[in-house]
């Protein structure tokens, strides 16, 4: 497995491929923004929820070479899937990805030791690499001067003195990297940890090294390298091992042989290695001791304060949502207005019929159903992007580990739950932050479940029907508040309770360590956090963008294209004789015209796949209180929910425009049940409110969780368990509530 | 558990002054003798560098008291109360009276 000697030729042929590696906040992906710029392209490894940032950077000598950065991880042992990607990206093991031809390790100079723990095994795995010894200038605040040199003298590979923010040292090392270091040893230097072994470990390591050989899994200088790798990883059968079973088995066998646990010989590997680190660190590569930042300690004693902490934790958080609830709607509601402005352009442009309406009504809607979303996107990473670097996320998840523990779900899944109730697009993409896959999964499936601020609309139009404002509760609370604020409870005890669910069941999985550092604050970087958004925002618009134009469309097709022949004849002779008719001033023709228009709308609506469809569900939403209008009215919304509202207003006549939602409650009140009995009744209201708040009825939600799961699978389930879930619950209330004898 | 000198002869007698960290009280500065290897979030947190040997200030408790911030050399690590109740340390000097509280 170790790289052959190469030919001039060979190398000149192929692209060189450098991966970057290092410990979380080690500024990895500082320095990979610095190397590539903004050539970067982000994709998802294959099957896993896992990001790869891949990009390219031009040598000063015209040479291009592809840079991939790898996923943060403290050790190499492959217990994540973070750390079995990195692990097997460096040594070329995964599949589609050629091995690179270099490896840099970002290391932290302000705390050396621990991040020349993965330093040393990648030493280990004998492939060439360079150290980025970053954070310079951190290491010097805190009174610790670091060698660069008697670094590199005793690992034996080349180290670079870096401060990656502001891109000193960058210089040097694109100059190192187009020199092509090889991974031989600089012999000179301390012994690599895999040739010095403790006698607890050096045994069985040579065993299976040499099983390894024997059996050509391995070639012989990597070999003990790769068999300390197998004897520490997951040979305990959880959803990270990837390794093939011939090795595993080949492992097993050794570990009995001299009666190990995996877990044991990590233990003392771990400590190992520790020690001798000890004696790299020895060698004068650091001097001076640490001097803890005085800065971050004095603002740790407020934002960690058992009673200011959670207080300021609140604000934050507050803010954020407010900025994401409200700053956000004058950018949207731009966006609307310029989509507007574009479909009256493009109206004036196209001849009247089918094909302008689709376009329209479909495809110029379905840009703006995209790019509403970006405004809320946008604001909420700008603010997760911020309060990460500056290192407060940290801290979030310090103060919420115990209340979101006892749900089972991480304390980094806060935030993405509470920006869910703005709006669940952006708060499922911020569930980036969450390391454990299964934690991340369960988090994304009950986000939807969250009010979002698009039921909002549809919660207004039925409790405003179905309840008058002068309804008081004990004449002093308006009912129609307290049931928009018992919409907002109920879907918080719902999310609650399927998180707990789903924890316990499909994604049941042990409580993951909690590997949480509290770094020290700093400034954020700029283009760090600019690129993000940038890359967040070009994500979304892409990724989960086509899928809801697609749809918008799709489903405007259902609302509008006719099924079989109707003649809609006599709407037009109407027309001819309101317009004839001279006993009429302009304004009473026009509203005789709009009159007629409407019916004719809602007739044609009967005879679309929606208006079938409504139809043909109607026996299944009849136990719910529901008829087929309602049901063209949630599929319809299907698109987004707050077209739940214009598509009532179609079905029932009232014209589309959504300022006049007292017409669709005057028209909503008026109808009757076949049996002559209103059909609008408070119990019918709650049921519907309940269906909205657990429905998934939106498209570009299912959209955003495909992209963000790499798959149909988990989008399925979403919809299957949030529909389900909203039919029993309206069914609970709408037969509970006549049982009880409320009709 | 990994202790300082045997890694694989666990024996709580020989450390008799080896205390849970989780009983420890804020402000206490502490050598870390004994973990207990058995537990993955443990052996994560080894790597991370709280190993036999090292020294460190238990710093803060979260407000719903876990989990635990420890000051180590280069960096400070939260731990959970029950991670920490497996952690065998010796207190090194008295408590400050200058704790954050």
């Amino acid at each position: 497995m170790s790289l052959p000697a190469k030919s001039p030729v060979s190398a000149l042929c192929k692209r060189r491929l450098i991966a970057i590696a290092g410990n979380p906040n080690a500024g990895k992906t500082t320095l990979f923004n610095a190397l590539t710029g903004a050539r970067q392209k982000v994709s998802n490894y294959p099957g896993v929820t896992v990001e790869r940032k891949a990009g390219q950077l031009k040598l000063a000598a015209g040479e291009t070479v592809d840079v991939v950065d790898l996923p943060g991880c403290y050790s190499l042992a492959a217990r994540s899937p973070e750390e079995q990607i990195a692990h097997d990206v460096i040594l070329g093991e995964m599949p589609g990805e050629p091995k690179p031809d270099l490896v840099i390790v970002v290391v932290d100079a302000s705390n050396l030791e621990r991040n020349l723990f993965l330093t040393s095994q990648l030493l280990d795995l004998k492939i060439p690499i360079i150290v980025a010894l970053n954070m310079m200038d951190v290491a010097r605040e805190q009174g610790r001067k670091v060698s660069a040199e008697k670094l590199a003298a005793a690992l034996g590979c080349p180290v670079v003195p870096l401060v990656a923010r502001r891109g000193e040292g960058i210089h040097d090392l694109l100059h190192l990297i187009g020199a092509r270091p090889t991974g031989e040893c600089a012999c000179g230097g301390v012994p690599r940890f895999i040739d010095c072994l403790p006698p607890a470990l050096e045994p069985s390591v040579q065993a299976l090294a040499e099983g390894l050989v024997s059996s050509g899994h391995a070639q012989r200088e990597t070999a003990r390298g790769e068999a300390l790798w197998l004897l520490v990883s997951s040979l305990e059968g959880d959803d990270a091992a990837r390794i093939s079973p011939a090795l595993s088995a080949l492992a097993r066998r050794v570990l009995n042989e001299y009666q190990l646990t995996p877990r044991q010989v990590r233990a003392i590997e771990t400590s190992a290695r520790y020690q001798y680190l000890n004696d790299v660190m020895c060698r004068g590569v650091a001097e001076g001791k640490h001097r803890p930042s005085r800065f971050t300690d004095r603002l740790d004693g407020v934002l960690l304060h058992k009673v200011w902490g959670p207080i300021s934790f609140l604000l934050v958080m507050a803010f954020v949502f407010q900025s994401i609830f409200s700053w956000a709607s004058p950018a949207m509601d731009g966006i609307e207005s310029l989509m507007t402005a574009l479909a009256a352009l493009v109206g004036d442009l196209l001849p009247d019929g089918m094909f302008k309406e689709m376009l329209l009504e479909g495809a110029v809607a379905g840009v703006g159903n995209v790019l509403v979303f970006l405004p809320q996107i946008l604001i909420l990473f700008l603010f997760i992007g911020f309060l990460e670097d500056v290192g407060y996320m940290a801290r979030a998840a310090f103060l919420m580990d115990r209340i979101m523990a006892r749900v089972g779900l991480d304390g980094r899944a806060f935030l993405p739950l509470l920006s869910s109730f703005a709006c669940a697009i952006p708060g499922i993409m911020a569930t980036r932050t969450i390391a454990a896959r299964k934690d991340r999964l369960v988090t994304i499936l009950v986000a939807p479940l969250m009010s979002c601020s698009a039921r909002l609309p549809v919660y207004t139009l039925i409790i405003g029907t179905v309840f008058t404002a002068e309804q008081r509760l004990f004449g002093v609370y308006p009912i129609g508040g307290l049931m928009l604020l018992g919409m907002y409870f109920f879907s918080i005890v719902a999310g609650i309770t399927m998180a707990a669910l789903f924890k316990r069941t499909v994604l049941r999985s042990p409580r993951p360590p909690l590997l949480l550092e509290l770094p020290s604050y700093k400034l954020p970087s700029l283009k760090s956090v600019l690129l993000n958004l940038y890359d967040r925002a070009r994500l979304f618009v892409i990724r989960a963008g086509t899928v809801i134009l697609a749809a918008t469309i799709i489903l405007w097709a259902l609302m509008h294209v006719p099924v079989g022949h109707q003649d809609f004849s006599g709407f037009e002779q109407r027309r001819l004789s309101i317009r004839s008719e001279p006993a009429l001033d302009d304004a009473g023709r026009n509203m005789l015209l709009q009159f007629v228009q409407s019916e004719e709308d809602a007739a044609r609506v009967q005879q679309t796949l929606a208006g079938k469809m409504g139809k043909l569900i109607e026996p299944v939403i009849a136990p719910l209180g529901f008829d087929w209008k309602i049901g063209v009215g949630i599929i319809a919304s299907f698109a987004a929910r707050e077209v739940f509202v214009s598509g009532l207003s179609v079905v029932h006549g009232v014209g589309g425009s959504d300022e006049e939602t007292s017409s669709l409650r005057d028209a909503l009140r008026g109808e009757r049940r076949t049996d002559g009995s209103l059909m609008f009744t408070p119990l019918l209201g709650l049921s519907i409110l309940v269906f909205f708040v657990l429905a998934c009825q939106c498209v570009s939600t299912v959209a955003i969780v495909r992209r963000e799961t790499g798959g149909w699978r988990w989008p399925a389930f979403m919809i299957a368990y949030m529909t389900a879930l909203a039919w029993l619950g309206s069914f609970a209330v709408y037969q509970g509530g006549r049982l009880l004898g409320f009709s | 558990m990994t202790t300082i000198d045997t890694p694989l002869t666990a024996n709580f007698s020989i450390h008799s002054c080896a205390v849970s960290l989780a009983g420890m009280p804020l402000g206490t500065r502490f050598r870390v003798i004994a973990i207990d290897e058995t537990r993955e979030s443990l052996l994560r947190l080894m790597e991370m560098g709280l190993i036999p040997g090292v020294e460190g200030l238990l710093e803060r408790t979260a407000p719903l008291g876990t989990p635990l911030s420890l000051r180590l050399p280069g960096c400070t690590l939260a731990v959970r109360r029950d991670d920490a109740e497996c952690i065998r340390v010796i207190p090194l000097d008295p408590p400050t009276n200058n704790t954050p509280d």
